[in-house]
């Protein structure tokens, strides 16, 4: 065995190696691998897999109460849809509510209780149990309850609604001074308003567009954002020839390119063409002769009364003030007035004397308890009728530097609320603030302590329909998780830090679980005797008569049925008060009237553009809502942006600005960068600006959002400068 | 331009222009439907990921009263010349013959976005980050379709996890595989309006058969020669001239989208 | 100390020059490879590329240095198949060239696409349809051709011929050559005209969209031509760059004088076709799609200027100045006419790019614009950084230029 292993042996060696390589699997079977590699790799999650299954709940995210389908793998939700809702007749969820199983998986969600303090370095957070962090703030109301001159105990109720708001109520009925504070403008502001030009006191009213013909629109966000929208697009979405939407509205919103007319309008003159409506109307005898006779006020003049006010309002001087063609004011008012069934709308958020003659409208046109228009409607059962309950304060009555211990409830998804009005609210020293929440506190949010509280869908919870609903409704918003995690509600809190300090005296309240809770609400519905349910499953709907206990009811309810009234019959004759039903409402009316007349809104030379302000992505990028939204606020160009300032081609040519151009925008209260972007849809002589941006440049705080719609209101007009920013 | 080669046995989807609110739920629907991750934090409306994208059209001067739209944008499934298909180095996009679905396997797609260059409508998207779900949320995810990763194109290929689903179960109920089973795209599925229909003309499902034949009816860029999927309706006249460039348009006009 | 290894006869600079020069080059390879290491390992959200315009700086570059690569097979095709030997005086050094543009290409194509692992598939699935395809077949198949005609010259390499073996092997591949050349010739002929049908078969981008024979768009031919045009132009530039670096005479100035001419020829050729092609595409393609082809040029910066820039003041006018004696004879102005031919086609490269994709397609799409990320520039900084390297090496230690001793040691 010793013959030389010749160069050719080699050669020979490395060739059939070569080969057999190549013909063994390990070439084919790497290729494959790679090709496997490159589809699976580690960190693309893995799909859970599991039976499909089907569970009915409704969304808690806002007071709609929209009912869900929610499509399950192995008891976990993978997808949220609407289920048919015979109470509003939709069965569609918005862009939000699509993407509510994701909130309990929110980037800022948070499972333990923290304490915050702020140090050199800034703020510090510290985890401790929920129980520890309870056993602090009850020491600290204890404290309160001792030496009361140390400031206040308040819980600010982010959404006043339902029964929850009703226990908290009468928990802080326990505690020697406590206040409960709500927002200065909540979710059914504009229906409540009516309340004051009625009759009978404690009549509830709701919104049925069945009928409706003309729907006239201040402002309001008719296809997104919540509130009055889910009942606008069942009506577009069933009738559309029909229902003719009439949008007024400062800039091009969704709702006014969708509307069949669109009357754009300056900022802040809403009012005065609201008032112009009822000039024409009032002039030119196309009241509702009904209506009319209820509304006495109608025939007198004398100064501060109803004609006296809209006498000042001609069509020709409304046309100069709002920037309407006087042919467009007079047109839509006869529009409004002829084509009826009608009905006028505006904001929860917009200016009280707004909405005041919004409702003047509706009043001449005889909208008021008509089917089809502004339907009365029987409020929902309440447990503890006789408890005695803390009264609401209005945030903005709150004396400044008066509350030593805040507790904030946070479990609605959009709060409205202007954290440094809270924050003048608090003590200058030794204040401390609570916040309940799933999140994290927002950035600019200071808060001593945080206690968890469940996400949507993680717990039952009570879900009543929203205010503008023409009948009452009930339903329970059953978790959607089989195990739920820790974690406990606003009103739990409060009650385990109220019995803690000592002063809960009501054995009854001092053990009660969210479960109990709901069936008392039950309880007080199946008493009523009225109603229907109506079941998902098999699109059935029952008397409640037929049910036989309260306990089936509750267990028919936690199947995701849904509880509703019976509609009342209406034709309301009782009185209206065009000015309002107290002297001291008709006066304040007339006063921000008069001094809208005397003063209007005039720009100063050197500040000739007036603000158009708009909602954009911070509230999606910011607020609550599940980070998918990121496909409208962040991967579309769909919303206007908040670095842009929108405007007209013509009054970018006079200004000499050019888009892309950087641009510093200058009013009398400060200045702001924005970068400049030519859209048509902006009327010459404003500048579209999105809410993040007002900050530096607004005079006074706060500005009331409505995020989803984009909604911004400002108190007072803005007027600016804009010049090219030195690079 | 009315050439309609689409097999009556094919799905189309119309769209109603003017019913469309621009509120965005088809656009989040889609997404959790196929599984599409949240952006990433420097994401833009260029590099995001919206199988179903909703752009805001300015008439400009030509608007008849109404002075923008709403366009919800998914892949058109051209059914002619599908630009997308033939440019592909390695047969990773291909249309179902029986469907007319164009389908896009991720899987073996190299990331050279050649496609995207072909695609007139800009229905394609590439995965320019890694998906990434915040922790917990992938449990969530839909089990029917598969996460993309980094480097690959993706598009709208109307719900094939729910044609799939449809057609598994219309045959256990003994339906012959020739047939067109119904089933409807998450979009349709969420649209608050109902603008979005979707079925075969065929079954006209939702009406769809007789909707493509409408006067309304208009479909993107038809001179391409693509014969889009896709349906438009529109009463608006400069809508429906605008998407088929039947007039030059003017240059005032502008896009958010 | 390394003068071992440098051909016999040529003078080169000190070893301590070449390092230095050397390691200036690495120091930018290295920063280049940075920037395409980080596209490599965090993805391509490293570029400034998007949804919209998916191709950028990679592919116009790309697109370039292939048609500027095109000297190896066009100087291959005029030496070894129309048998012009004057030309054996270039050839060495368009072959180094075409290896570094056809290799750099390949790396930068590589970090171009979003799954480089899976780059292998369209040889495994190939889509016989599609230009790209017969791209990626041609492309590699050529940079083996380059690769195996790269080998004699280095196996010329003073030391390596002291091996008896590789002096066989280097023999026998001389024969082939012209077998290889051919081959060369036949496969950059298509790719160079699929590169141009990549874009030219998009009807869905009327701006790019051609008419053309068979399954080819007239881009596919022009591509051809227009590399053909060059493919003398750039070796001009390259050799008299060289020149001036090293301060040595390489090649006889008849011989560029005689690449000058051929390039002139071949320039009208492709000036004509192009104009030709534009005024079909301007009166019957582009208006069959309802694009009015004035759009094209409403938009922002690119007016009818370009098409002017691409035509006449780099088409045109280098190829009449190279068609002219007295200019082809006076050497800036040879190299002033070399440079405004490769300038064109760069622009056509531009055009067919970067152009296309900014344009809109959907009525309501807007004009785009984009900047490349200092990333996807260091990725094609590292590529030049390369080049250079490998041109140095192979210009010390190799013979690129058959005429250099003869010419040197005349003047001395």
């Amino acid at each position: 065995m010793s013959s030389a292993l010749s160069r050719r042996n080699i050669l020979k060696l490395a060739g059939g190696s070569a080969l057999g390589f190549l013909l063994s699997p390990m070439p084919w079977k790497m290729l494959d691998d790679i090709s496997i590699w490159t589809q699976n790799w580690s960190w693309i999650p893995k799909l859970r897999r599991g039976p499909v299954t089907h569970k009915y709940t409704s969304c808690t995210l806002c007071p709609n109460a929209c009912r869900v389908n929610a499509r399950m793998i192995s008891e976990t939700p993978v997808s949220l849809w609407g289920a048919p809702d015979p109470c509003v007749g939709h069965s569609y969820l918005c862009s939000v509510g699509l993407a509510g199983h994701h909130l309990a998986y929110h980037p800022s969600r948070v499972r333990n209780a923290h304490r915050f303090t702020a140090t050199e370095n800034g703020i510090s957070s510290e985890q401790l149990s929920v129980e520890d962090a309870i056993a602090h703030i009850a020491k600290i109301l204890h404290n309160i309850h001792v030496r009361p001159e140390e400031g206040e105990f308040a819980l600010f109720d982010c959404r006043p609604h339902g029964m929850v708001s009703d226990i908290q109520q009468i928990f802080l009925s326990h505690v020697l001074g406590a206040r409960y504070i709500v927002p200065d403008h909540h979710e059914g502001r504009f229906m409540r308003a009516l309340m004051e030009m009625t009759e009978d006191p404690g009549q509830s009213y709701g919104l049925d567009f069945s009928r409706t013909r003309t729907l006239l629109s201040f402002g309001v966000s008719l296809f997104e954002g919540w509130g009055i929208s889910p009942l606008v697009v069942e009506q577009f979405r069933s009738r559309r020839e029909e229902f003719n939407i009439i949008q007024i509205d400062h800039h091009q919103s969704s709702s006014s390119i969708v509307a069949d007319t669109h009357i754009a309008i300056k900022p802040g003159t809403e009012m005065a063409l609201a008032l112009g409506l009822a000039h024409v109307i009032v002039g030119e005898r196309l009241y509702d002769p009904a209506s009319a006779a209820r509304a006495v006020d109608l025939k007198r003049n004398k100064p501060f009364s109803f004609m006296d006010l809209t006498r000042r309002f001609p069509p020709g001087r409304v046309a100069s003030v709002t920037g309407i063609p006087e042919d467009v004011i007079v047109r839509t008012a006869r529009e409004f007035a002829s084509n009826r069934p009608a009905t006028a709308i505006a904001d929860d958020f917009a200016p009280a004397e707004l909405i005041h003659s919004v409702w003047i409208l509706n009043h001449l046109v005889g909208a008021t308890g008509k089917n089809g228009s502004v339907v009365q409607k029987r409020p929902l059962p309440q447990p503890w009728k006789g408890a005695h309950r803390t009264p609401p304060t209005r945030l903005r009555n709150v004396p400044d530097h008066s509350l030593r211990l805040l507790m904030i409830d946070a479990s609605a998804a959009d709060t409205t609320v202007s954290w440094p009005d809270l924050r003048r609210k608090m003590r200058a020293e030794n204040a401390t603030i609570v916040l309940c929440s799933p999140y994290r506190p927002k950035r600019g949010e200071s808060v001593d302590y945080l206690i968890p509280i469940h996400a949507p869908y993680e717990t039952v919870r009570a879900n009543p329909s929203g205010e503008y609903v023409a009948t009452s409704a009930f339903q329970i918003s059953t978790p959607l998780w089989s195990k739920s995690e820790e974690g406990c509600e606003t009103w739990q809190i409060l009650q385990r830090v109220v019995s803690a300090s000592g002063a809960m005296t009501k054995e009854e309240f001092a053990q009660l679980e969210p479960e109990e809770l709901l069936r008392l609400q039950c309880d007080a519905i199946f008493n009523s005797k009225r109603g229907t349910i109506h079941h998902p499953n098999n699109d059935e709907t029952i008397p409640l008569g037929s049910v036989l206990s309260s306990g089936d009811f509750y267990a028919t309810l936690m199947e995701g049925a849904a509880w509703s009234d019976d509609g009342v019959a209406t034709s309301t004759n009782g009185r209206l008060f065009l000015m309002g039903k107290s002297t001291s409402s008709a006066q304040r009316f007339a006063e921000s009237v008069l001094a809208f007349d005397n003063a209007g809104i005039d720009s100063n030379p050197s500040f000739p553009l007036l603000v158009v302000p708009v909602g954009e992505d911070v509230a999606a990028r910011f607020g609550h809502v599940s980070p998918i939204l990121s496909k409208i606020y962040q991967e579309s160009d769909l919303k206007p942006r908040s670095r842009f300032a929108y405007l007209h081609h013509e009054t970018a040519r006079r200004f000499k600005l050019a888009a892309e151009q950087r641009v510093i925008i200058h009013s009398p209260h400060g200045a702001t960068e924005a970068i400049v972007r030519c859209d048509s849809s902006v009327r010459p002589d404003t500048v579209q600006l999105s809410v993040s941006q007002l900050d530096a440049i607004s005079p006074t705080r706060p500005r009331i959002i409505n995020s989803y719609g984009g909604r911004v209101y400002t108190d007072q007009p803005i007027f600016v400068r804009i010049e090219r920013a030195r690079s | 331009m009315k050439s309609i080669e689409i097999s009556p046995s094919q799905y189309v989807m119309v769209i109603d222009a003017d019913r469309c609110t621009g509120c965005g739920a088809c656009m989040v629907a889609c997404a959790i439907e196929n599984n599409v991750a949240p952006a990433h934090p420097d994401a833009t409306d260029r590099t995001g990921v919206t199988w179903m994208k909703v752009v805001k059209v300015s008439s400009g001067n030509n608007g008849d009263g109404k002075p923008a739209c709403y366009l919800p944008l998914p892949c058109q499934q051209c059914a002619a010349e599908t630009p997308c298909v033939t440019v592909c180095p390695q047969n990773a996009v291909e249309v179902d013959q029986q469907t007319g679905i164009v389908f896009q396997m991720s899987q073996r797609c190299l990331g050279c976005r050649y496609c995207m260059a072909a695609c007139p409508y800009h229905a394609r998207y590439f995965n320019w980050w890694d998906p990434e779900w915040p922790e917990g949320m992938e449990q969530t995810l839909n089990p029917d379709v598969a996460p993309r990763m980094r480097g690959v194109v993706e598009k709208c290929n109307f719900c094939h996890g729910r044609y799939q689903a449809a057609r598994a179960s219309a045959a256990e109920h003994g339906q012959a595989s020739s047939d067109p089973v119904t089933y409807e795209p998450a979009c349709a599925q969420a649209c608050p309006t109902r603008a979005i229909k979707f079925g075969t003309p065929a079954n006209n499902e939702q009406g769809v058969g007789d909707l493509v034949h409408s006067s309304s009816a208009f479909r993107l860029l038809p001179r391409l020669g693509t014969e889009p999927r896709v349906y438009y309706l529109s009463k608006h006249k400069w809508i429906r001239q605008m998407a088929q460039m039947e007039k030059e348009t003017s240059t005032g006009e502008e896009v958010h989208g | 100390m390394d003068s071992k290894f440098i051909t016999r006869g040529l003078e080169r600079t000190s070893l301590r020059n070449f390092s230095v020069w050397v390691l200036f080059w690495v120091v930018v390879l290295g920063f280049g490879l940075y920037g395409a290491y980080l596209c490599l390992a965090e993805g391509l959200n490293q570029t400034n590329m998007d949804n919209r315009f998916v191709f950028g700086l990679w592919i116009f570059l790309d697109l370039a240095i292939i048609a500027f690569g095109a000297g190896a097979f066009f100087t291959g095709l005029l030496l070894y198949i129309l048998k012009r030997s004057e030309f054996t005086a270039v050839i060495n050094s368009a072959v180094v060239i075409g290896l570094i543009c056809y290799s750099g290409a390949v790396a930068v194509l590589a970090i171009d696409v979003g799954q480089p692992l899976r780059a292998w598939f369209t040889f495994w699935h190939p889509n016989a349809h599609s230009m790209l395809t017969e791209v990626t077949f041609c492309i590699s198949c050529y940079l083996v051709v380059l690769a195996v005609e790269y080998m004699p010259i280095l196996l010329k390499n003073r030391k390596l011929k002291e091996r008896p073996s590789l002096l066989v092997f280097q023999h026998n591949l001389h024969k082939v050559i012209p077998v290889l050349a051919a081959i060369g010739v036949f496969l950059s002929f298509f790719h160079q005209g699929s590169l141009g049908g990549l874009y030219g078969v998009l009807k869905g981008r009327p701006f790019a969209f051609r008419e053309g024979f068979g399954i080819w768009p007239s881009t596919f031919f022009l591509f051809v031509l227009s590399a053909a045009a060059i493919g003398p132009s750039f070796p001009l530039l390259t050799t008299s760059l060289v020149s001036k670096i090293s301060r040595k005479k390489l090649v006889k100035p008849e011989v560029l004088q005689s690449l000058g001419r051929i390039s002139g020829w071949l320039l009208l050729a492709y000036v004509l076709f192009k104009s030709v092609d534009t005024l079909v595409w301007i009166n019957r393609t582009s208006p069959s799609l309802l694009f009015s082809p004035y759009e094209y040029y409403n938009q922002e910066s690119f007016g009818t200027w370009i098409l002017f820039a691409e035509i006449v003041v780099f088409g045109l006018v280098p190829a009449l100045m190279l068609l002219t004696r007295k200019i082809r004879e006076h050497r800036g102005w040879l190299i002033t006419a070399g440079l405004l031919a490769c300038a064109g086609i760069a622009v056509n490269r531009f055009v067919m790019t970067i152009q296309t994709l900014a344009l809109p397609t959907l009525p309501f799409d807007p004009f785009l614009s984009y900047i490349p990320s200092w990333q996807e520039i260091a990725t094609f900084i590292a590529v030049i950084a390369y080049g250079v390297l490998l041109y140095s090496f192979s210009f010390r230690y190799l013979t690129l230029f058959p005429q250099e001793r003869d010419l040197n040691s005349l003047t001395r």
